[in-house]
């Protein structure tokens, strides 16, 4: 089954047209490309675009491509290369396996038996959330937790979040599971019409609820929140679970942690979306802050959108990463994103070293206390 | 059945590579030969200064990869086209016979101004691929340079050469600011501020008046020992003779591309365009100009409807050191203007009637490409909120599945 993804693709083919046009051809991007392993010079790139002969070199490096965002915070011209990257990626002649497997097990509808089945095992992973999975009852609430796909992660942040809600007496509808998926990782992997098609039906599922407020604690499914917001001129206002916590946050008491904390900034939420500043405020409550990057735009990515490609470069990327906190003096990590804590977790198991999600952290700093 | 269509393009930078691409996309069968005298494939001219700052190589500057040229089956002649024969529609050339074509584009660029001094033989310009390759090889750590003009190309210059540390790097310019025309006065001083802090010689309302062997005497009194000393002092459009070729400051074309004669286009760096809401001729200056312009002619000669539109002026590059964006009219008078000073930051904004008409943005340049979008639109409002980076552009430019980041 095709999926229609024709708005998502003119939108995307205006942004490549715009930089093909505009690209005065510095190389910054490629500089300032974290996974540019291969040495890629942004010339190969555009001569694929503006041709459609691909190289080997290219291919490989499409499929590399984290959409981190890097490259174009980095050109002086204002080319959004990660979305030229993006429009690459959708012209793929060839779609990596774990691409594939990815798209069959993300959201798609057209799937139905396979999406069943995945849920009664997502159930059971998800514990006590597993009510939640696609569940067909949503009620009417101007609070609603919007977890996706994560809620079939080993993220602990869901629920740290709904027990949070809970201890502010707070009155939420929440929405998760497969079929409520943002789309937001396909759209990632070039697959414009699965993206498309998903954030639609996300808009259904939300209209249900008829919420005031969503809160994600995914930054993908934040940025899919934006866009649909955009694109629909909805009323609701879409949040990050850090900015949701912070207008609650007076009403708990908090017990600081003695150990200083790292933060990891989200590609989605900081570089893209601007919004640096609410989880510093929340892990200040928290911890001291360890930054360790020299401004909250040039901290490395996660590396979560290579994962299904190249598990090397990415624990490459972890690495350094660990390197940094080690050496700014933290014992620990927090991140804001449960993508980029499912991206960084096994290394940082394998180092010993903490690795805290800013709800799990909160949820324990203020427990006790009401 | 039907010959190919001959397409062949006079020059070989930005506005020629597009029209090729654009020619290749509607008919891929008609046979594309591009003319270019500088015997080296498309590259981008503001790279150049990376490749002297040696940040790129200069095989990073080129532009397409062969891979490209031959996808597109280009046939590229290197050699100087003397002139048009519009009648026997054939190009004449300096070295090889003449070239027949069924549709032509002329986008041969411009050529830098050189101002003639007295006691000066020869000087370097800055502006082709072996203009670069002449300065970086006349540059050491040793080296005083000396550049006259302090303009947009003139700083870009003078910002790879400060990379470089050389041992005096000095600008004299005729306006007293620098910048122009991207940046008015105010503008200027905040540039020129950073550019003495970096230990660079500003001689501004200048210029130089003689050259004695290696000592420049500038007007103001001055004298400036140099070892190398190059001109950037604008360009002008320059093309081959064709005769009957409508011709104003440079080749006139209507808003497809084409040119008074028949079968022949042009666009780029050598052509102007009329500006219907001012009742003038602007000549083209601005490489997405150029592109644009490339893709209409391109679209035109392979027989495809395309017209120019009227869109906001965007220039996004560096200046010296900074990252700067100009977007629509910011320097114009009237209405009301915003602004931010910050550490390392310059932003400022123009609201016309309430309306957003222009935005000049250095060091933080947050939203340029949603004001960008927004130019036009009613923005009184929001008062002053404006000019800060972190105001919610996304909010205002439209819906749609677009979204505005970074």
């Amino acid at each position: 089954m095709e999926w229609d993804g024709s708005e998502f693709e003119a939108s995307l083919k205006r942004v490549t047209e715009f930089g093909l046009d505009n690209c005065i051809g510095v190389n910054d991007c490629m500089r300032a490309c974290p996974v540019n392993r291969l040495g890629v010079n942004q010339n190969e790139l555009d001569s694929v675009l503006a041709s459609g002969e691909w190289t080997e070199r290219v291919q490989t490096f499409v499929t590399e491509c984290v959409q981190c965002g890097d490259c174009t915070l980095a050109c002086p011209a204002g080319v959004h290369r990660d979305h030229m990257m993006l429009m690459l990626k959708a012209m793929l002649p060839k779609i990596p396996m774990q691409w594939q497997l990815y798209y069959y097990l993300k959201g798609r509808r057209d799937q139905q038996l396979l999406i069943s089945l995945s849920n009664v095992y997502g159930r059971l992973q998800a514990g006590p959330l597993g009510k939640h999975v696609d569940k067909a009852d949503l009620a009417e609430k101007d609070l609603l937790f919007y977890f996706g796909c994560y809620i079939f992660s080993s993220s602990k942040a869901p629920a740290a979040t709904l027990t949070l809600a809970d201890r502010l007496g707070l009155d939420y509808e929440v929405l998760a599971g497969l079929r409520s998926c943002c789309g937001w990782p396909q759209y990632l992997t070039g697959k414009m019409g699965y993206g498309q098609q998903m954030l639609i039906h996300l808009e259904t599922l939300i209209n249900r609820v008829a919420p005031e407020v969503i809160v994600t604690g995914c930054a993908e499914c934040y940025a899919g929140l934006v866009r649909l917001k955009k694109k629909t001129g909805a009323s609701w206002t879409p949040l990050t679970t850090s900015e949701w916590l912070l207008q609650h946050a007076d009403k708990l008491a908090w017990h600081k942690l003695d150990t200083p904390i790292a933060i990891h900034d989200s590609c989605h939420i900081t570089k893209k979306l601007g919004k640096p500043d609410p989880a510093r405020q929340l892990l200040t409550r928290i911890s001291d802050v360890i930054e360790i990057a020299p401004s909250p735009d040039e901290c490395v990515c996660c590396g979560y959108y290579n994962i299904h490609a190249n598990h090397e470069l990415n624990h490459e990327l972890h690495l350094e990463k660990l390197a940094v906190v080690a050496e700014k003096g933290a014992e620990a990590m927090a991140c804001e994103c449960v993508t980029c804590w499912e991206a960084f977790a096994l290394s940082f198991k394998q180092a010993d070293v903490p690795l805290w999600e800013l709800m799990v952290a909160a949820e324990q700093a203020t427990r006790g206390g009401e | 059945m039907m010959a190919a269509t001959r397409y062949l393009i006079i020059g070989n930078g930005v506005a020629g590579v597009s029209a090729a691409q654009e020619i290749h996309r509607h008919d891929p069968s008609g046979p594309i030969t591009m003319i270019g005298d500088e015997g080296i494939p498309y590259y981008y001219r503001a790279s150049l200064s990376e490749w002297i700052a040696e940040d790129n190589t200069g095989e990073m500057v080129l532009a397409r990869t062969p891979a490209f040229y031959a996808a597109l089956g280009i046939e590229s002649v290197v050699d100087t086209v003397l002139s048009v024969d519009t009648e026997a529609k054939q190009v004449i050339l300096d070295n090889e016979d003449p070239l027949g074509y069924d549709r032509l584009l002329i986008a041969t660029g411009a050529s830098p101004n050189v101002v003639p001094i007295e006691g000066l033989e020869e000087t370097l310009v800055y502006r082709t691929w072996d203009d670069a390759r002449q300065i970086k090889v006349g540059i050491a750590s040793e080296t005083r340079v000396l550049i006259l003009g302090g303009g947009v190309l003139g700083l870009e210059l003078a910002g790879a050469l400060a990379r470089l540390a050389m041992r005096q790097i000095a600008i004299v310019q005729l306006l007293d600011f620098v910048g122009p025309p991207l940046l008015d006065e105010p503008a200027g001083r905040w540039l020129e501020q950073r550019i003495r802090s970096d230990g660079l010689m500003l001689f501004l309302g200048d210029t130089v008046e003689r050259i004695v062997a290696q000592t420049a005497h500038l007007q103001s009194g001055e004298a400036l020992d140099f070892d190398l000393f190059v001109q950037s002092v604008g360009v002008k459009a320059r093309y081959p003779e064709v005769p009957g070729l409508e011709i104003g400051k440079a080749i006139r074309i209507d808003a497809h591309g084409a040119t008074n004669l028949p079968d022949v286009y042009a666009a780029g760096d050598c052509t102007e365009t009329r500006v219907r809401s001012e009742d003038r001729w602007r000549p083209t200056r601005i490489w997405l100009d150029c592109a644009r312009q490339g893709k209409v002619a391109g679209c035109s000669m392979a027989g495809i409807e395309a017209t120019l539109t009227e869109y906001p002026f965007l220039n996004a590059s560096i200046l010296y050191d900074v990252r700067y964006a100009y977007i629509g009219d910011p320097n114009g008078g009237g209405g009301v203007t915003y602004l931010m000073e910050d550490d390392g930051v310059y932003r400022k904004l123009r609201v016309v009637d309430g309306n957003l008409a222009g935005a000049l943005l250095m060091g933080n340049r947050r939203g340029m490409m949603s004001l960008y979008r927004a130019i036009g639109l009613p923005v009184a409002e929001y008062g002053d909120a404006v000019v800060r980076p972190d105001f919610a552009w996304n909010d205002l430019t439209g819906r749609n599945w677009d979204y505005d980041f970074y």
